[in-house]
């Protein structure tokens, strides 16, 4: 087969290649190996620090479009989180929280197996709360922090949030040790609302095209640290020593990625080949 | 009369412009003052707006129903995906407000139907991303060779396999997203909060009145 031929080869077969060797691992797990970044292991890091009875606010801001790759961060800073002695407040400020809350405690193919806060000792209500889903964006954002309690109700069990003693603890952003936010975005209305008007320390949990943005953040002090993309759930997955989804599908990314980099060198290559002949 | 000569007729738009004014700096200066009484007077004003940004869902509702109801009427153009719209539209929204989120037959349908089809699309980013990579990511000039150079070894930093190869990838990875992609990502963040900063002053004290949708009115 000619460089031409091949340079103008009908998208379908790249499709297929993609298809294929994203299988292979799924079929037959490779193993390849995974270190925890600086960055993951910051946010690991913090959280293990944190003294026992702070108070933690867990945002689920993502969406099921993510998938995997934000739901098994969320997943993995859940498990973590009720794994040590802190006050968890869970809470949705996007519109699919509730949904992807539950998915996460029952288990599904976005977040993995199931988490059990029983198998950890937690309370409902007196170690980790759902106080459900606040609308407005950035308003809800800044409402929250001014008055954690602004949905009356738990989201769990429609209940009067006086009568659930975790929130005792919770009242304003004043009571917040950490705020953790899994998101697609909204990253700066976050910084905006919670670090530069009250200084609470921030950790993201970004998609990879998202994360570019975070790092001037991160690097002037505003964010503590964040988990980028599958990679860092995987990397988080293993700092817990609980390997899970993310960690299972790492050797369909790094497949994939590398398939990228292929094409860019081969399609380079027949570009500068067919070029130079086309001039001889 | 004389009367209205003087004062001249409140009209809709001025009120909208003055609870906009008032209510847009007092939620600026609150910030400075620790006052407890204007401080809690903010809080409220803050879970009204949170109250709002709900029911404004409706006005999306119902301006969705709307117009495609009269699309499926009449027949117009594309009738049948308005029609598919408005079945997706409202079957969720029934069972989601008399049975609730937990109700099986809405985690069915939002488990089977509405996570996988937002998931194929997104999915189908890696499949173009790689149809790019070998078809148009080419070193044409001086700035897409600097592009692709870097391009490529983010994509090696990123791939954890690469660490193993040679731990080099992640370094030079990191110094690119740490160096190169902070200073570029500064400019846009400063530039992007001096121009929030102008144009809520402007929307203040009322140059800017694009959110009255006033045009629209006048076109309807």
């Amino acid at each position: 087969m000619s460089l031409k031929k091949i340079s103008g080869l009908d998208a379908r077969y790249l499709y297929l290649i993609l298809l294929i060797l994203s299988s292979i691992p799924i079929l037959m797990p490779l193993g390849l190996p995974l270190a925890p970044s600086a960055l993951t292991r910051s946010a690991y890091d913090f959280i293990e620090n944190l003294p026992p009875g702070s108070v933690v606010i867990l945002d689920a801001q993502h969406s099921t479009g993510y998938g995997p790759e934000l739901g098994t961060q969320f997943a993995a800073l859940m498990k973590h989180l009720l794994s040590r002695p802190l006050k968890v407040v869970i809470v949705a400020l996007g519109a699919e929280g509730p949904m992807l809350v539950d998915m996460t405690f029952k288990g599904s193919t976005l977040s993995g197996s199931p988490i059990n806060p029983d198998a950890y000792g937690k309370v409902y209500g007196e170690d980790y709360i759902f106080v459900g889903y606040i609308a407005g964006g950035e308003t809800a954002i800044a409402a929250f922090a001014r008055n954690s309690w602004i949905t009356e109700v738990d989201g769990e069990q429609k209940k009067p949030l006086s009568e659930f003693p975790i929130m005792e603890y919770c009242k304003t952003v004043d009571d917040w040790s950490l705020a953790i936010s899994v998101s697609g975005g909204n990253f700066e209305q976050m910084v905006a609302q919670w670090y530069s008007a009250y200084g609470t320390p921030i950790i993201f949990g970004a998609p990879g095209v998202s994360a570019p943005r975070l790092y001037p953040y991160i690097g002037a002090g505003q964010v503590v640290a964040m988990l980028v993309s599958l990679t860092g759930a995987a990397e988080y997955e293993l700092l817990i020593r609980k390997p899970g989804l993310a960690a299972s599908l790492m050797d369909v990314l790094n497949l994939a990625q590398l398939l990228i980099v292929a094409s860019i060198v081969i399609g380079n290559i027949i570009y500068f080949a067919t070029r130079q002949g086309g001039r001889a | 009369m004389i009367g209205d000569e003087i004062v001249p007729e409140l009209r809709m738009r001025d009120i909208a412009l003055l609870i906009t004014f008032t209510l847009g700096f007092f939620m600026v200066f609150e910030y400075f003052l620790v006052w407890p009484e204007v401080n809690s007077a903010a809080t409220n004003f803050t879970r009204v707006c949170t109250a709002l940004a709900g029911l404004s869902a409706i006005v999306g509702v119902g301006n969705l129903t709307r117009t495609h109801s009269k699309n499926v009427i009449r027949r117009g153009s594309n009738w049948i995906p308005s029609m598919l719209l408005l079945i997706s539209l409202w079957i969720p929204l029934i069972i989601g407000l008399f049975l609730t989120r937990k109700d099986p037959t809405y985690v069915y349908l939002y488990n089977n139907l509405y996570t996988p089809v937002s998931q194929a699309f997104f999915a189908l980013l890696g499949f173009y991303i790689l149809s790019g990579a070998f078809r148009t990511f080419r070193a044409k000039s001086t700035d897409s060779i600097f592009l692709l150079i870097t391009a490529a070894l983010v994509f090696m930093g990123n791939s954890p396999v690469t660490g193993s190869i040679w731990p080099g990838f992640q370094a030079i990875k990191v110094w690119i997203m740490d160096n190169a992609n902070s200073a570029g990502y500064r400019g846009v963040i400063m530039g992007v909060a001096i121009g929030t900063i102008v144009t809520s002053l402007r929307i203040l004290i009322g140059r800017e009145t694009g959110y009255l949708a006033e045009r629209r009115a006048r076109a309807e």
